[in-house]
């Protein structure tokens, strides 16, 4: 573009203002929010459109198998159910030496892409069978373990955003092969999931569930896995209850097989404050406010508030199987100067207050990240996520797994599978 | 947090962004959509990173430059290069000068417009705007030089403070 001779320059601050106003051709949220939630793409001119999804659900239901729904992925159906690809021996890992000592020996890691799982040995990375979705199910969209190693449970829906879900258990055996999926004595959900968590004995799932889109009424359900029986407990007024850290669920019992770690976000004028709370399985079910004790660590902390301070948990955390550590991603913003700092940081269940720092990362950017997976009984080892790669955190060092089982995980900076320890 | 959630918060700024990315409120409303159907079905990597708003921008400028509405361009009323003549005191002056500078912000290429609105929008550093791109941050730079250059817009002193160093530690 040609400068003119002679014509005054322009300031940066005049920019800022010209951008500012073209906030005017801001579109209306509500449209939009609509169309997103009915799957509806716009249809503009001389724009080409993937084709657009139904969905019968809310979007948020199945975030894994609607990935692949998004990216025209359909899986075929199978003939016999839950069927397992089973590779060949001789692929299982070493013999863990060392900190690999000190994690579980095989992860099943949902592909979002496929609606299928993996399993791989976690020491090398080595595919040890892939899972499919039994039919009529199209899609694994969640897993939880147990702390056996060995032991996972799915939840499988239809289609995209479709349900039922209906829940399965996967057990490894000694090389860590996958057996057949083997359905569990429960019926049938047809809310919308928000989490899974197998307590360590595999004797009680947990499945939190999302509110009518609109409406209050969040519940957690714990089953028998034995018997099927349901324990239900509702939280009073809007809020929203989840369980399961990342897409693992695990770590969210206590190795007591009977205490349950839980967050609650509620709806305020400020924002969605958050808390962690205990919930006792035994207790009579009906409130979860009357079921459970709450951790006190603030609620700005956990949810999201306009007023929030620079520092908050992603996610939720871990729990030790002595039920005294949480184990976080713990994110900092300083103003000025801009710094971002990532941190795995454990917390003291009694206190809700930091207790260790077990990795920093101070950037000027915020495209860091730290995540967590796994946590040892006494929480000293973690798997975890620094930036986008895997490894074990100690307090002392980070061991980064291996290059093929990250390849399983990550690939071109973006997370392709959901891992379960 | 649910996706709900992060709507629900962020939806009018994300809106707002994507309206002074693009200049044109159906094309900024094609942008959000097609990404927010995006993010909705991911939300579950996407709600567990620190800032989820950051990651959805970032969807929204690559959206944006994929776009393959290539003809599109902001049209106002009045083009820059139509307006002669001294600066006046009257305060439609001002206005109009921005309708111009905003004519030409039109005119740039998409990824130079990117670099403008983020830097001047946003306020990101230059290594930020990197990471938005997937460029080095002195490719985001020349982009950045080559549009306030095209918009004759005269750099304020002392340059710009350069990002701080990244640093690592335990």
């Amino acid at each position: 573009m040609p400068i003119r001779p002679g014509a005054p320059g322009r300031t940066e601050d005049e920019l800022r203002a010209a951008l500012q106003m073209l906030e005017r051709h801001a579109p209306s949220a509500e449209a939009v929010l609509r169309a997103v939630h009915d799957g509806n793409r716009r249809r503009a001119v001389g724009l080409v459109r993937r084709g657009a999804v139904v969905r019968r659900w809310p979007g948020w239901l199945a975030p894994v198998a609607a990935a692949a729904a998004v990216v025209g992925v359909i899986i075929a159906s199978l003939d016999i159910s839950g069927v397992i690809l089973r590779h060949p021996s001789g692929t299982a890992p070493a013999r863990s030496a060392g900190v690999f000592a000190q994690v579980p020996s095989y992860f099943v890691a949902l592909r979002g892409r496929s609606g299928r799982a993996v399993v791989a040995a976690t020491a090398t990375g080595a595919v040890l069978g892939t899972v499919t979705p039994p039919t009529p199910n199209t899609a694994l969209t969640r897993v939880a373990a147990t702390d056996d190693g060995r032991t996972f449970v799915f939840a499988a829906a239809p289609g995209v955003d479709q349900g039922p879900v209906r829940f399965y258990r996967l057990a490894l055996d000694e090389s860590g092969h996958p057996g057949r999926l083997t359905a569990l004595p429960i019926p049938p959900e047809t809310a919308a999931l928000s989490g899974l968590a197998l307590s360590p004995d595999g004797s009680k799932l947990a499945v939190s569930l999302l509110p009518v889109h609109g409406q209050s009424g969040s519940t957690i359900q714990v089953f028998s896995l034995a018997t099927g029986a349901r324990q239900e407990w509702a939280w009073p007024g809007r809020g929203t209850i989840s369980v399961g850290s990342g897409g693992g669920g695990s770590n969210s019992w206590e190795a007591d097989n009977r205490t349950l770690l839980v967050q609650v976000t509620t709806t305020t004028r400020n924002g969605w404050p958050g808390q962690l709370r205990l919930l006792d399985t035994a207790a009579p079910a009906g409130s979860l406010l009357a079921a459970s004790t709450r951790i006190p660590v603030p609620s700005a902390d956990i949810g999201w508030q306009h007023t929030n301070a620079g520092h908050r948990i992603i996610g939720i955390p871990l729990i030790t199987g002595d039920g005294t550590l949480l184990v976080a991603p713990f994110f900092h913003l300083s103003a000025k100067p801009k710094v971002f700092g990532f941190t795995i940081t454990e917390f003291s269940v009694r206190t809700g207050k930091p207790v260790r720092v077990m990795y920093q990362q101070r950037t000027a950017s915020e495209s860091g990240s730290t995540g967590v997976w796994w946590v040892n009984a006494s929480g000293t080892a973690v798997i975890a996520t620094r930036g986008y790669e895997f490894g074990i955190q100690t307090p002392d060092t980070f061991t980064p797994l291996p290059e093929p089982t990250q390849r399983l995980l990550i690939r071109h900076g973006t997370l392709i599978g959901l891992p379960a320890w | 947090m649910t996706f709900e959630e992060f709507a629900a918060a962020r939806l009018p700024a994300v809106l707002k962004f994507a309206a002074v990315l693009t200049g044109d409120r159906s094309l900024a409303e094609d942008v959000v959509q097609e990404v927010l159907i995006r993010a909705n079905a991911r939300w579950q990597l996407i709600g567990s990173v620190p800032r989820p708003e950051a990651y959805v921008r970032k969807m929204i400028v690559n959206e944006y430059l994929a776009s393959r509405r290539r003809s599109w361009r902001m049209v106002l009323s009045g083009a820059g290069s139509d307006i002669e003549g001294p600066p006046t005191p009257d305060p439609a002056a001002g206005y109009a000068e921005r309708e111009a500078m905003l004519a030409e912000l039109g005119k740039l290429p998409r990824r130079q417009r990117a670099v403008v609105v983020l830097r001047y929008y946003e306020g990101l550093s230059f290594q930020e705007i990197a990471e938005v791109l997937g460029c080095t941050p002195g490719t985001a730079r020349g982009h950045a030089s080559r549009a306030l250059a095209g918009l004759r817009i005269e750099l304020a002193r002392p340059p710009l403070p350069r990002p701080v160093v990244i640093k690592e530690e335990f």
